[in-house]
């Protein structure tokens, strides 16, 4: 740890306020605040708010498209022919009223919310891993490489891994957090030094 | 829409890390108070409509419609961060280059919430501290520093940087190989 007025603090006081520091931080930076901090990325993921990847900054997730609202809505839904033409059946045609049926979304979602939730499954992936490195711990968020189920519960086509990666293609990245929540994490890590501290 | 931001004016004594460690504590203030439901005058923010009250976002936050605290993801208020300081004055306020949470702040200093014109009487004006309030921090920031007052202040400035140091090395966010 190096401070940018170390020139005009004493060497033994910063000595023993890195060992205070690190050890503020290894009592109050725990498993448990990183399973807080893992709520948040998902909290504010069903709000709508993704992260730009290039800047950090909070950014309100895209707008469904009007064909996936639809589904979502139960009003149609598509389905792939024999020669691999995605087809579109809508509420009307379906004979069997079997078909085209309004899918159970999870409740944190509504039909027309852009919050990257179908089923919940994805957001219900995000987990905590605590790994222990040479000189310390460090924390990880990630996603379980899980296949979930699609809004009519056959088994998704691609894992996890994948589909975060096809969402941030699509301008929809979430996995991380905004520039906001860095200065909250700051702001409370600033807090839990001073506690222990004094 | 504009960049939401104030100044504040503090003691030309102050050096570059007192100042900051001053913003920092002052930002910490604003966020309390506001949660607290009042604005920079320190009165009572106006009540949520109904309409926002019964919106699926404020039921999915779990908001309560009694509390006002300009709080449904936090992203607004955490947004806050001390933009520049030169020797006697701060400012604070949202980043230039942050549209998403200066067009939340317009909206709720200017009564908008994204309208052509303000609704009358929703005008919750956080961005901004009291002089009485003002005093209070400063006055854990001497300018002739005794001995006594020392050792806290000097705590204060190295938990600052400390935590800003750690929080930008403490997490990685990213997909692990699943051998890990």
């Amino acid at each position: 740890m190096t401070y940018r007025n170390a020139k005009t603090i004493d060497k033994q006081i910063t000595k023993s306020m890195n060992k205070a520091v690190g050890d503020a931080v290894r009592r109050g930076v725990n498993t448990e605040y990183v399973e807080e901090l893992r709520d948040r990325v998902v909290e504010r993921t069903q709000l709508g708010i993704g992260v730009d990847p290039e800047t950090g900054n909070s950014v309100k997730l895209p707008p469904l498209s009007s064909n996936y609202k639809e589904m979502r809505q139960g009003k149609a839904r598509w389905y792939t022919d024999k020669n691999g033409k995605r087809v579109k059946v809508t509420k009307a045609q379906d004979k069997t009223g079997q078909f085209v049926k309004k899918p159970t979304l999870a409740n944190t979602t509504t039909p027309a919310k852009s919050n990257l939730t179908a089923t919940g499954q994805l957001l219900k992936a995000l987990t905590v891993v605590k790994v222990r490195l040479q000189g310390g711990v460090a924390f990880f968020i990630r996603v379980k490489d899980q296949r979930g189920r699609g809004l009519f519960g056959y088994p998704a086509s691609v894992g996890n891994k994948e589909l975060v990666k096809l969402l941030a293609a699509k301008g929809r990245t979430f996995l991380g957090f905004t520039k906001s929540q860095k200065n909250q994490i700051r702001r409370e890590i600033r807090q839990i030094i001073i506690k222990f501290l004094r | 829409m504009a960049q939401q931001k104030f100044k504040v004016k503090v003691s030309k004594k102050y050096n570059p890390a007192e100042r900051v460690a001053l913003g920092t504590e002052i930002i910490d203030f604003i966020i309390d108070r506001s949660k607290a439901g009042k604005d920079k005058k320190g009165n009572d923010f106006p009540a949520y409509t109904s309409d926002y009250a019964k919106s699926f976002d404020f039921k999915l936050a779990g908001k309560n419609k009694d509390k006002v605290n300009l709080t449904l993801s936090g992203e607004m208020l955490n947004a806050l961060t001390v933009l520049s300081h030169t020797p006697g004055e701060i400012t604070i306020g949202i980043p230039k280059d942050d549209d998403f949470n200066n067009a939340k702040a317009e909206g709720n200093i200017k009564g908008t919430y994204g309208q052509k014109k303000p609704i009358k009487g929703k005008k919750r004006d956080f961005m901004g501290i009291s002089r009485s309030d003002l005093k209070d921090i400063t006055g854990k920031y001497p300018t002739k520093k005794g001995s006594s007052t020392n050792n806290e202040l000097l705590q204060t400035l190295l938990a600052t940087e400390a935590s800003r140091e750690i929080a930008d090395q403490f997490l990685n966010v990213e997909d692990l190989e699943n051998d890990l």
